[in-house]
């Protein structure tokens, strides 16, 4: 894909989260309500967004998952929540990008003509390896059955299709994709789990408890998606980080600008070192994150010791940087930054649910390590 | 709580103040009633904290997302009941007599659960630390007796330190940048007083306050050399509430913003002169800059004690998660942080018995008058009256002035800010670090985690930013000697 062809969508998007989505942002805060959810996925629905990364012959726009990167920083920019939403709609369309079985032309075209379930946005679930949020496929009585609690998810209450990666002792470290009918999904609801960010998605635990799957809701061959799980994982992680930058962008350029015209200490602010030098390091942060997240979808790889992107800790560097550029943003900001209005705070606090979205850092971390022994 | 329970910190049965802080140990042997008094004061507050507090602060802060304006005042009289507003005011007057070590234990038992209610509590002692940096003995015994009485009838009585303005935060707590601020408010003089106009904002309990203490220059040109301390009923006419700030924490704390609109203030509510009003603000500032540190630690403390709490009943990977490596060393860590800058906290309270405002209950005069002279004469008329004098007012102010001098409040600013800084970073840095143990699962709003680094981030504002801290600290310091 051409560098002008992703500006052009950069701008594209840019523009559509800047008529669209700004002025929702900071009521859908404090009331959110599905509704705007959903008229805004309408409307995207016009550029083709919900469809972005699916195969062009089954009605999607067959971008690279890059490019729905690319739409998420936008759209973060102006509201994380609501790029959360369409985070987890991508990550779980990526199963259905490389497999060419029915199954998946019936997902993506409904998601491409907005028809039944497909016209809402998809949810997407990992099983964890072992303990709480470890999800598991059985064979009793001759029917599949899904046990298990998930941690708590985004897109709940969409009613759109899910994609579960569920842990499936059929063979070792089996994975099994399942695509199970979104009409029985809502009997595992969980109550939701009030986060302090992303608050128009609605987070909750499933409880799945010999929740029986049909063979034609597996995805590919059963107990062999560990590689389509760790490409969506991947996709996810990226995307997260975007998202991360996309909001701490907003925040940066906000920052900046007051500061050139807050007046302290017989000058404006901008003109002291200090304020120059938090601004340089949130620079800093932001044109690494940018660069680690956008690095992560190329292709290209480097003979470098070290130089392959983890996607995990490109997740895990992105949203710790985004953190600490938005606790200096609205340390600049002094009082006004920890005010509803000034939008700063709800930066935050949706950059704090970034952290943990997909796992902890300081996990990730362990885990980077501990896969290589 | 189950079983799987840890009695640590916060959920511990026994008060621990003495074990956590060994240096209290050996002050014990030295000075037995000081500490147990502090020991009694932090069972008193733990329980109020634990029984009183934990179960409702979040019904409280659901409560006032959707209302700023709303407060859980069965909550207030509770504390009321217990003087826990007017616990500095000695036990003669009708208070508990709790000395700065016992109102940093009341502080931080309050604010490991939740900062903002323990400000509704607390920071009641606003009045009294105001009128005691003149120290004009009827100002002194006016303020102190308005508290005792609305105590007895169970009424609040609430006080606003009205100091930043639109434009001006960090400018009015420092000489150099108070010199050329860009002020929002101006006061005039009339005949038998003042004018007051302008807005405050971001003024804590602005719109509970009944009382508030407003630093205003009388010559926005030259603001240091004009700023002055006025005394304020807030049903003056032409005093007003504006908006209640909607915050991204602390929600059960009120921010408001205040207009005047040429309130009139009579001679005798000028607390500070012109010229003095800086330094009235700086002698406060040396005082609550050390509390709002151990505020810090305090809800670092309360952070981490629900997140051991948590991990230990959260099974991960076949084990507890607390059981996980990384996990023990992120709360060691966190505890060796908490460790060290509670007891520098502590340090600092002490200090503030041995030589700041309150050594002035352990001076001669003060001690012997509050044990010889009955308990209603002490606030009744008469006393009342005879401070009115003249000649005691400014005995009062001198005494105190000879206690409490300029160097000395320099010199707690300076202790005050480095703790406020270190208190205060380390609340963000550990409410933001539990979650990341916790998860997205730990970090629901009913498991009231992430209210603590909601609640966090703004301790790094208010009270000088802290960057305005260091500077003060560097100021006062190293560039002493330059």
């Amino acid at each position: 894909m051409q560098v002008k062809e992703l500006n052009d969508i950069i701008n594209e998007c840019r523009r559509f989260a800047k008529n669209e989505i700004r002025d929702q942002a900071l009521e859908a805060d404090l009331n959110p309500s599905p509704e705007t959810v959903n008229t805004i996925w309408s409307k995207s629905a016009k550029l083709d967004i919900p469809s972005l990364l699916l195969p062009e012959i089954y009605g999607g726009a067959g971008y690279p998952a890059l490019c729905g990167a690319l739409v998420l920083d936008a759209f973060s920019s102006e509201c994380a929540g609501i790029a959360s939403v369409f985070a987890h709609h991508f990550a779980a369309c990526m199963p259905l990008i490389d497999s060419l079985s029915d199954s998946c032309e019936t997902y993506s075209t409904r998601i491409a003509r907005m028809e039944g379930h497909g016209a809402s946005p998809a949810a997407v679930i990992f099983s964890e390896e072992e303990g709480d949020g470890e999800l598991v496929l059985m064979e009793k009585e001759n029917t599949l059955m899904l046990t298990g609690i998930t941690q708590p998810v985004g897109n709940t209450c969409r009613g759109g299709f899910w994609c579960i990666f569920a842990n499936d002792p059929i063979q070792k470290n089996g994975v099994t994709c399942i695509f199970p009918d979104p009409d029985k999904i809502k009997n595992a609801f969980g109550k939701e789990t009030r986060l302090p960010g992303l608050k128009i998605n609605p987070f909750r635990q499933l409880h799945f408890q010999d929740f029986p799957i049909n063979a034609a809701e597996i995805i590919g061959e059963r107990g062999k998606s560990a590689d389509l799980l760790k490409t969506t994982r991947a996709a996810f992680f990226g995307f997260v980080s975007a998202m991360a930058m996309g909001c701490t962008r907003s925040a940066y350029q906000k920052a900046f600008a007051y500061a050139e015209q807050r007046y302290q200490f017989g000058n404006t602010i901008i003109h002291h070192q200090e304020i120059q030098r938090m601004l340089g390091a949130m620079l800093m942060k932001l044109q690494m994150g940018t660069a680690g997240y956008t690095r992560l979808f190329s292709e290209e790889r480097l003979h470098l010791p070290c130089s392959v992107p983890d996607p995990k800790l490109v997740k895990s560097c992105c949203t710790d940087m985004a953190l600490e550029i938005i606790l200096d943003a609205v340390q600049i900001h002094g009082g006004y930054g920890y005010m509803h209005e000034y939008g700063l705070e709800k930066i935050m606090r949706d950059v704090k649910v970034l952290q943990l979205l997909g796992g902890s850092n300081p996990y990730h971390h362990v885990r980077a390590i501990a896969e290589q022994l | 709580m189950d079983e799987k329970d840890l009695k640590y910190g916060l959920f511990a049965d026994a008060p621990d103040l003495v074990d956590t802080i060994p240096a209290l140990g050996k002050l014990k042997k030295a000075c037995p009633a000081y500490i147990s008094r502090a020991e009694k004061a932090q069972c008193i507050a733990r329980k109020f904290a634990r029984e009183e507090m934990l179960p409702r602060v979040l019904a409280i802060d659901t409560r006032c997302s959707k209302d700023p304006q709303y407060v859980d005042w069965d909550l207030w009289r509770k504390a009321n009941d217990l003087k826990l507003n007017i616990a500095a005011v000695p036990v003669k007057m009708g208070g508990l007599g709790w000395s700065a070590l016992d109102n940093a234990v009341l502080v931080e038992e309050l604010s490991s659960v939740c900062l903002a209610n323990a400000a509704n509590i607390t920071f009641n002692t606003f009045g009294l630390l105001g009128a005691l940096v003149e120290c004009k003995t009827d100002i002194v015994l006016n303020i102190i007796r308005m508290m005792v009485d609305a105590q007895k009838k169970g009424e609040p009585l609430f006080w606003s330190w009205a100091i930043t303005e639109p434009s001006a935060g960090t400018d009015m707590e420092d000489g150099e940048a108070m010199a050329q601020m860009k002020a929002s408010t101006s006061a005039r003089k009339v005949p038998g007083g003042y004018r007051l106009n302008g807005t405050k904002c971001f003024i804590t309990n602005g719109s509970l306050a009944h009382y508030v203490i407003a630093t205003i220059p009388m010559d926005p040109s030259h603001p240091k050399e004009s700023m002055a301390t006025f005394f304020v009923p807030t049903t003056t006419k032409g005093f007003s509430v504006g908006r209640i700030e909607r915050k991204c924490g602390q929600k059960a704390s009120q921010t408001a913003e205040i207009f005047f609109d040429d309130v009139f203030v009579p001679e005798e509510n000028l607390w500070e002169p012109p010229g003095r009003g800086l330094r009235h603000t700086r002698e406060i500032l040396s005082i609550t800059r050390g509390y709002i540190g151990l505020c810090g630690v305090a809800m670092a403390r309360g952070a981490l004690d629900h997140c051991i709490r948590f991990a230990n009943q959260k099974k991960r990977n076949g084990h507890m998660l607390l059981d996980e490596d990384w996990v023990k060393f992120a709360i060691a860590d966190m505890m060796k942080d908490i460790m060290a800058v509670r007891a520098a906290c502590y340090n600092f309270a002490i200090a503030l018995d041995t030589s700041h405002i309150w050594s002035l209950f352990e001076k001669l005069p003060i001690k012997a008058s509050l044990k010889i002279l009955p308990g209603k004469m002490i606030l009744g008329d008469a006393l009342l009256n005879l401070s009115r004098l003249k000649p005691v007012r400014l005995l009062g102010s001198k005494y105190k002035g000879s206690i409490v001098s300029d160097r000395m409040v320099e010199k707690f600013v300076t202790e005050g800010s480095a703790l406020k800084v270190a208190g205060t970073d380390l609340a963000v840095r550990v409410g933001s670090r539990v979650l990341d143990i916790v998860g997205l699962e730990g970090m629901a709003y009913d498991l009231g985690m992430e209210k603590y680094f909601r609640d966090a981030k703004v301790t790094q504002i208010y009270e000088g930013s802290n960057q305005a801290n260091r500077i003060d600290l560097f100021h006062n310091t190293i560039g002493t000697l330059r």
